[in-house]
């Protein structure tokens, strides 16, 4: 028996499996959402430091580790994706520093623990206040392969910064 | 004192523009693991990495 048309209405939910959708068919993978829940300090002047997530707006898949060490195989602070596929990835870091020099703040977005993307440049043109406020933002597409790879937060500042955010 | 301050007094001839993101040859990095400040690509055309021995013999 020949079946010429399969709709919606006969299909389980969740029947249609990630390997089973085809080119060109977006599917809801794995999103998530997260952000520091307190002032990080101590961050060295030029110095690619991680930025701590401690706070999960939303992970529709559990890829997201909000803790400083490896759990379930997800490294500190990552997003590991359980699907193949391109992610659009943004991070926003702001910056308090003080001094009157020109300051630079950079967002930079990490791929598998190394320097993937730089975000926008955040600086205190002109130099001239006792303390400053400065934000990047990170924003790459980058592709993740569903088993391995991961992307984390980083910021890098040319003064002795705290992040705010 | 950081890994930043102590490269600067080994070599006074280094500037922030060696350690930036864009066009840097020097990285340093901090995983926030507690293990601190690491280098973690040099790459600079004239000096050589510093030994552990090199960074440890800076205090101040």
């Amino acid at each position: 028996m020949a079946i010429s048309t399969i709709d919606s209405t006969g299909l389980s939910a969740g029947a249609v499996l990630q390997p089973n959708v085809g080119n060109g068919v977006a599917g809801t993978g794995p999103v998530f959402c997260a952000y520091a829940n307190a002032q990080q300090t101590g961050i060295s002047v030029g110095t690619f430091t991680q930025i701590a997530l401690q706070t999960i707006e939303y992970d529709t898949a559990s890829c997201f580790n909000n803790t400083n060490a490896t759990v379930n195989g997800i490294p500190a602070y990552a997003f590991k994706p359980n699907v193949a596929g391109y992610y659009s990835i943004t991070g926003i870091v702001w910056t308090t520093v003080s001094g009157n020099n020109l300051s630079y703040t950079f967002a930079n977005i990490y791929k598998n623990g190394a320097w993937y993307k730089d975000g926008s440049a955040g600086n205190n043109a002109g130099g001239t206040t006792a303390t400053a406020e400065l934000s990047s933002i990170a924003q790459c597409t980058v592709y993740l392969n569903g088993t391995t790879d991961y992307v984390q937060l980083y910021v890098w500042g040319n003064t002795n910064s705290s992040v705010t955010f | 004192m950081s890994l930043y301050d102590k490269i600067m007094k080994i070599y006074p001839d280094l500037t922030q523009a060696d350690f930036m993101p864009f066009g840097g040859t020097i990285m340093l990095q901090n995983d926030s693991d507690g293990r601190g400040d690491y280098i973690a690509k040099w790459e600079h055309p004239v000096h050589p990495q510093p030994t552990q021995e090199q960074l440890d013999a800076i205090t101040e």
